[in-house]
């Protein structure tokens, strides 16, 4: 066949090759198993890429359909579509997540009033017995609600822990609160109240302990977080008994009035 | 036609991409050390079980996976609180000892954001503990790491449960290092400004009930005081 022998530049499986003829450049193989093959490659001296048909081998229409199949592709339409589809998807996706909300807590409308030099007033109440959730104490088969096993541990023999829905002058439910009344020598006499509202925030509340006439106690708000952040006031915890007589009424409410005022910043 | 179904394939495999890119993440690895880990300062710990069958009172909007206790609680099923559970336990303290009660409120936070690897929750502690006083911890919650590390496995599981160890550090604010805020009321308390952090340490988990064997653990750094000695 005239060939002479040169060494091959990389290829899988080819071994050793020689050129077949000048314009075109065509090899014969032999393969790494043993069997010799022949192949043709591009032309080396112009532009026009050709194939000659007498030497495509079994190998050498195996590298064309593998040559095909991984730069054919990229001058597909049909693959260009779905690499914008790939891309799109990437930014929908994207947006969707950054901007749809994936919690979204339902908030009814703050009923608040603004005393002339009080700050901001809301009042908020609870319905006894229909909003209590729990009553902890100590005294044996007065806890709320039935199945709850109340420690009977000697320290906590002076605390009362409650839990309540709480609800807004609409009478809607707005949040959760707890109350902690609790006496001991180290911290006397203790009661406390923690108001959570989903969507804006919670309030931490410590009571006087002694009422003031007229049945209500003031405390002081310790902590607010969210919107309560940044403000500051008393509370307000009074006990208002019901007086319509009407069927399923509640037995009473407790009141509780927030008047808050954003605390003074440092300049 | 087929370059409609070409371009819809493309896009759930451009969704799918980022969906894996955001659960395999490596940079949002959980957090297991909190800063106060390695502070001078006196730590209280406060253990509790995070199971909610273990608690005095766990309630939430009845329709959750989690199913309420006792059963006849009363359920949070209202709008403005459906995304809320309440939780009163009883603490205790390194040595398995009563320390006090604790009630916590969690509702779900409109800060989540799933492409910042933030499953957020707000939520609040109010604790007494008899002969000290009272505490009240404010802290956002991140439960990314427990959400990818142990729901979703728990998901794909073909028994549908998980059981493993994991730890994980689940505060991420409001705390400028990522720690919670304390407030005292009373007692020895009254008046300390601190920091705290809350951990989840689980080891089974099922689909149907949640968590089956998880405790948590509440730890609150005391401020040392400042004594006149120190100051000179």
């Amino acid at each position: 066949m005239g060939m002479s022998k040169m060494p091959v530049q990389g290829g899988p499986g080819i071994v050793a090759a020689a050129p077949r003829r000048s314009k075109e450049t065509c090899f014969s193989v032999l393969l790494r198993d043993g069997d010799a093959s022949k192949v043709c490659a591009p032309s080396q001296n112009g532009s026009t890429k050709y194939y000659h048909k007498d030497y495509l081998t079994k190998l050498g229409a195996r590298r064309l359909a593998q040559w095909r199949l991984i730069f054919g592709w990229w001058t597909n339409i049909l693959f260009k579509t779905f690499l914008a589809g790939i891309f799109l998807g990437i930014v929908v996706c994207t947006m969707a997540l950054h901007f749809v909300p994936v919690v979204d807590q339902y908030r009814e409308v703050s009923m608040i009033t603004v005393n002339p030099n009080g700050g901001n007033v809301e009042t908020f109440h609870i319905n006894i017995p229909m909003d209590r959730i729990m009553v902890g104490v100590p005294e044996h088969g007065a806890s709320l609600p039935d199945g709850l096993e109340w420690p009977s541990d000697e320290k906590l023999s002076t605390l009362r822990a409650e839990l309540f829905k709480i609800r807004n002058r609409k009478n809607a439910v707005i949040g959760v609160a707890s109350r902690i009344a609790a006496s001991d020598t180290e911290a006397g006499d203790v009661i406390e109240w923690v108001l959570h509202f989903p969507a804006r925030g919670s309030v931490y509340v410590t009571m006087r302990p002694n009422p003031l006439e007229g049945g209500y106690r003031i405390g002081d708000m310790r902590r607010g977080t969210r919107e309560f952040g940044t403000l500051r006031g008393q509370v307000f915890e009074s006990w208002v008994r019901d007086t319509s007589g009407s069927e399923g009424a509640p037995a009473g409410r407790i009141e509780l009035q927030t008047t808050l005022i954003a605390a003074q910043g440092e300049l | 036609m087929k370059y409609l179904i070409s371009l819809l394939v493309g896009m759930c495999v451009g969704t799918c991409a980022v969906l894996a890119l955001l659960y395999y993440n490596p940079l949002t690895s959980r957090n297991t050390l909190s800063p106060l880990s390695v502070t001078d300062n006196e730590l209280i710990s406060l253990n509790y079980s995070a199971v909610a069958r273990d608690a005095l009172v766990y309630t939430n909007d009845g329709n959750s996976q989690v199913a309420p206790h006792p059963a006849k609680v009363l359920q949070l099923w209202e709008r403005p609180i459906r995304h809320t559970n309440a939780m009163a336990t009883v603490l205790t303290d390194g040595r398995g000892q009563i320390a006090g009660i604790g009630i916590k409120f969690s509702s779900h936070s409109e800060l989540t954001n799933v492409l910042e690897s933030g499953a957020l929750v707000n939520s609040v502690w109010h604790i007494y503990l008899p002969e000290r006083g009272s505490v009240f911890v404010e802290q956002i919650e991140n439960y990314w790491g427990y959400l990818r590390e142990i729901i979703v496995p728990a998901r794909w599981s073909s028994g549908d449960n998980w059981r493993g160890i994991w730890y994980g550090n689940i505060t991420s604010g409001p705390g400028a290092l990522g720690t919670a805020k304390v407030v005292g009321g009373s007692g020895d308390f009254n008046g300390l400004e601190a920091e705290a952090f809350e951990s989840l340490s689980a080891r089974a988990y099922s689909v149907e009930h949640g968590p089956v064997a998880m405790t948590g653990q509440l730890t609150i750094e005391l401020p040392r005081e400042e004594t006149a000695s120190e100051v000179e």
